[in-house]
């Protein structure tokens, strides 16, 4: 089982802080949501929420599962939180890159454009606010990784930081105060 | 703009939200389902020769190896996506691993998978040849035995599955094929997982097939397959449940081939079979907790159905180790229904009508014409009845009908075939009030006039039926050339389709009599199938047909389409009959009877706390008819919350037996033996000695024309009393079993049963010599017997304290000892 062996080194590496190993996590979650992303397509469109949340949670645990290590189960999921983080805001930012495009008049926009411009910044913006406080109060950054981007419960949150269920909560609520002032600064 | 961005704001930083949002959802539209590949195209070292189909997930096309120096053909299937990085290609290898890994008889491997370099990943399979399960089970109208059977091929695959950590995630009847010879193969079979689209989660395509904690989008585990099989189960005894109606969900499945459909929504209730049922609950339940703990669990309950042992899934009712074979009664036979019917007879019926006029205007005009005839010859009969022509001596219809007869065969001006018809009409009155002698004596003259000057078809396939349906038990042999050269009479007539149909109903009940089961099962079906286009589903007939088919559905163990279709005949013929009328009682009885041996007693009993009253106001408080309907309410009661209930109703029944033994056939015996049976449960031991002991009598007195003891009854009651401990006796009831089983099959399973009561009784009175025989015997023999189980741990277990060391050169050849010795 070579092959397991060296996804879970990888992600050992990446949590320790290896640039070169957190790049290849990122890019396997990134492959794997591309795989999840049929059901997009093809899913009830009402249910599309569910699905969402679905899939990324399936994501997760195929990649727990592939690291073999069950114990860390919590720990790989704040990992795929950051993860997640970085996936969608480096997709924000392309978009918003692709719009400006090279000076050139803005396109007119429908209303589903418009929106997701209006994401993608707000999602660039939170970003460098999240790197502000990360310096700062790290776990209250990686609280709002959790639970934003990564889409985790307040328990798996808890179990994902080594913290407990009302210091989450009051981590997330005050991190959501903080946050809120800085992107109206905007 | 300003208040807009505010109230984003407002609920932009929820938890999860970034899922949620439009951009992330953009992000993952933008992989798509695969275009189609043309023929011919190189995926790998295949080539694509021809699509076979296009899934949720993507699509499967038959291709053939071009490059490895050896011919191969495969299921390929395609699906979007790429690996990017090494890490990835690593994931995926070591999951295909485990997948190509998966070597079993029933599941389709995975042969060989890889990406293109434009980013399909595609997955090489073995290809399969067959039908989707429910189409299998529909096309070919299995039985529950071999529906089973196909389900326990289905959780051997996944419980190996499980095994190797691989759940499958998808289980449902597009992805398991079955080959022409019954070879189950299950296909995709960790696909989803591989290949993460779209049936890894299910709700996507199927949402009546996803278990509760996938459409709540948490993880999937072994709990979810089982909740799955359970929805397949499920589906497979419903298969054909509603036969006629061609919007059910099959007929839709079977239009979309390819696509998945809706899982059914069949409530449980729908499972006849309370063992069934439960174990498809167990299956199903919301609480993972609440479910099978494993797959091998989930099979070993269905086996054990399958082998008529308890189910675990059942929980441990004190009611409930019945033995199953025992249960199923052969009370009532087809025969005995027909018997309680009569041929559409044209003449009758018309004869009936007082108003000739009506009864004109109700035929065809040459229908009418002899109708007419018919009336004015009873008309003529009748108004002998006057008083003026009677002077005083008041004939009965008795007296009518014999002058009647007598004028037919007198009156020498009457054409030869007008007399052969009227004979033939006075016949069917006489059917009508059971007067089957007399019946047959007309017609067995009237018939080979009316063929011999060239009668109308309609009027000789009347008589010819009618003859057929007179004849004794024992005739039979020619019953069936006579209903046959009737049909064949019938068979372009449109002006006499309800002649043809009672014709052809009677003819698959005599089929169905001689053991012929399936056969009689397919005619019955057809007559059904007609009788709905002729009378509609409406009709009291296409009622009782359906009956009839009910009856032999269950005789197949088709237990559930059986089910639903005799409640429904009863209901209508509730609706058209009456309460009371005898059609509709019997149909209430056979619903009754149907529960009884699917074991839901509180339904039975119900019933036929119903029936009773009725039954008893109809036949009469006194009739035999009365006291076999309270003998079926005691078995009901007997199984149910109140045993103790059932003593009264049965010595009820016992007293009306007692009170007219002639009319008597198979009734009382079969009381006392309800009766034992209910004392055994409530202990009293004594009393149930009392109650075998008369039931051996009176079935030794009373001659039944249906052979019921093959030696069982003498057993019941050497059973008892070796559980007794009192050995007096038990030699010649033994005696007596053999001398009623008499000499047929050697291997017959009551042979097992009376060497094992042998077996026991030498024991006890310390002939280990004969007892080990016996024993010997008794294994060998009940070993066959699948709902012989509790016999044969029975036998086995004296065997093993006989002789501890098996030897290996046992055999039934013990028998012979057995019987021989002392």
């Amino acid at each position: 089982m070579g092959e397991a062996g060296d996804i879970t080194q990888m992600l050992a590496l990446a949590r320790a802080g290896d640039a070169a190993a957190w790049q290849q996590v990122v890019a396997v979650v990134y492959a794997d949501l591309r795989r999840l992303a049929h059901r997009q397509l093809n899913g009830p469109a009402h249910d599309q929420t569910m699905n969402t949340t679905g899939l990324v949670h399936e994501c997760y645990l195929r990649l727990a599962g592939a690291a073999g290590t069950p114990n860390d189960r919590g720990h790989f999921f704040a990992l795929a939180a950051r993860v997640m983080r970085q996936v969608i805001v480096d997709y924000a930012r392309e978009r918003l890159a692709q719009k400006r495009g090279g000076g050139e008049r803005p396109i007119a926009l429908d209303d589903a454009d418009a929106a997701e411009l209006r994401e993608a910044q707000r999602y660039a913006a939170l970003d460098d606010a999240l790197a502000t406080l990360l310096e700062v109060d790290a776990r209250r950054a990686r609280v709002v990784e959790c639970r934003f981007f990564g889409g985790l419960s307040e328990e798996e949150t808890a179990a994902a930081l080594d913290m407990s269920l009302r210091s989450v909560q009051r981590e997330w609520q005050a991190a959501r105060e903080w946050l809120r002032g800085e992107l109206k600064a905007d | 703009m300003t208040e807009q961005r505010e109230s984003l704001e407002r609920d932009f930083l929820e938890p999860g939200g970034a899922l949620r949002g439009a951009l992330f959802a953009r992000m993952l539209q933008q992989w798509r389902t695969p275009d189609a590949f043309a023929p011919g195209q190189r995926i790998g070292p295949f080539r694509i020769e021809r699509e076979l189909g296009r899934g949720g997930m993507g699509v499967v096309y038959l291709a053939q190896r071009v490059d490895g120096g050896f011919a191969q053909q495969v299921a390929l299937k395609l699906v979007r996506g790429a690996a990017q990085t090494a890490a990835v290609h690593e994931l995926f290898r070591h999951e295909r691993s485990l997948l190509a890994a998966l070597d079993h008889p029933h599941i389709a491997r995975l042969i060989d998978g890889g990406e293109s370099a434009d980013g399909w990943l595609w997955f090489a399979m073995e290809p399969v040849a067959g039908l989707r399960i429910d189409q299998h089970v529909y096309e070919r109208r299995l039985g529950m035995q071999q529906r089973l059977g196909l389900f326990v091929q289905v959780c051997d695959a996944v419980a190996f599955a499980h095994q190797r950590l691989v759940i499958h995630r998808d289980i449902k009847p597009a992805n398991i094929l079955v080959s022409t010879d019954g070879w189950v193969k299950l296909l995709d079979f960790g696909i989803a997982s591989l290949a993460d689209a779209s049936n890894a989660l299910p709700s996507a395509l199927t949402p009546g097939w996803a278990s509760p904690e996938q459409r709540r989008g948490e993880p999937v585990t072994t709990a979810s397959d089982i909740y799955q099989l359970g929805l397949l189960l499920r589906a497979l005894l419903c298969v054909d449940a509603a036969p006629a109606t061609p919007s059910t969900r099959l007929e839709a499945t079977r239009a979309n081939a390819h696509e998945s459909a809706a899982a059914p929504h069949v409530a449980v209730d729908a499972i006849a079979d309370a063992d069934l049922a439960a174990i498809v609950a167990r299956c199903t339940a919301a609480e993972i907790d609440s479910r099978y703990a494993s797959v091998a669990a989930l099979r070993d309950d269905v086996c054990a159905r399958m082998a008529r042992r308890p189910v675990a899934a059942r929980g441990n009712g004190w009611g409930y180790r019945l033995n199953r074979a025992v249960a199923r009664h052969p009370w009532v036979t087809l025969a005995c229904i027909a018997a309680g019917l009569t041929l559409c007879l044209l003449g009758v019926q018309l004869a009936r009508e007082r108003n000739a006029a009506r009864a004109a205007a109700a035929a065809t005009a040459i229908q009418a014409e002899r109708a007419r005839a018919s009336l004015g010859f009873l008309s003529e009969l009748l108004g002998e009845a006057q008083p003026a022509s009677h002077m005083g001596h008041v004939p009965t219809v008795e007296d009518l009908l014999q002058r009647g007869s007598q004028r037919i065969a007198d009156d020498r001006r009457m054409p030869a075939a007008l007399r052969a018809e009227l004979a033939s009409t006075l016949a069917a009155i006489h059917i009508e009030r059971g007067e089957f002698a007399r019946a047959k004596t007309l017609l067995e003259s009237a018939v080979p006039t009316l063929r011999a000057e060239g009668a109308d078809a309609a009027i000789l396939a009347q008589a010819l039926g009618n003859l057929a349906y007179t004849l004794e038990y024992t005739e039979s042999a020619r019953s069936l050339p006579l209903l046959d050269e009737a049909l064949a009479l019938l068979r372009n007539d449109t002006a006499n389709e309800e002649l043809r149909l009672r014709t052809a109903r009677y003819r698959a009940s005599i089929v169905y009599g001689s053991g012929h089961r399936e056969e009689a099962a397919a005619a019955l079906r057809k007559v059904l199938d007609d009788d709905r286009r002729v009378l509609g589903d409406a009709h009291a007939e296409t009622a009782t047909t359906k009956m009839m088919y009910a009856i032999a559905l269950s005789a197949l163990d088709r237990d559930s389409e059986a089910l639903v279709m005799i409640q429904d005949s009863y209901r209508t013929l509730d609706r058209t009959l009456g309460h009371e009328h005898p059609r509709t009682l019997q149909a209430g009885q056979t619903l009754a009877i149907h529960l009884f041996n699917l074991e839901r007693f509180d339904e039975q009993a119900a019933i036929m706390q119903e029936l009773a009253p009725r039954v008893a106001k109809v036949f009469g408080d006194r009739s035999p008819r009365y006291a076999r309907t309270l003998t079926w309410l005691g078995a009901a009661q007997s199984h149910g919350k109140d045993p103790a209930s059932a003593v009264p109703t049965l010595q009820h029944a016992l007293e009306i037996f007692d009170a007219a033994p002639v009319l008597d056939d198979l009734g009382s015996p079969n009381t006392l033996q309800t009766l034992g049976e209910t004392y055994q449960k409530l202990g009293q031991k004594e009393l149930a000695v009392d109650a075998y002991r008369r039931m051996l009598t009176r079935a030794a007195e009373r001659p039944s024309s249906v052979p019921v003891d093959d030696g069982r009854r003498p057993m019941i009651l050497a059973r008892l009393l070796l559980d007794m401990q009192r050995y007096d006796g038990v030699q010649t009831l033994i005696e007596q079993a053999r001398q009623s089983a008499g000499a047929g099959e050697p291997e017959r399973r009551i042979i097992g049963t009376i060497d094992l009561v042998q077996a026991r009784l030498a024991m006890a009175k310390g002939s280990r010599a004969r007892a080990l025989a016996c024993a010997r015997s008794a294994t060998a023999i009940l070993a066959k017997y699948d709902y012989a189980r509790d016999e044969h741990a029975q036998a086995q277990a004296l065997l093993t304290q006989l002789q501890p060391a098996p030897a290996s050169e046992e055999s039934a050849a013990g028998h012979s000892e057995c019987v021989a010795a002392g």
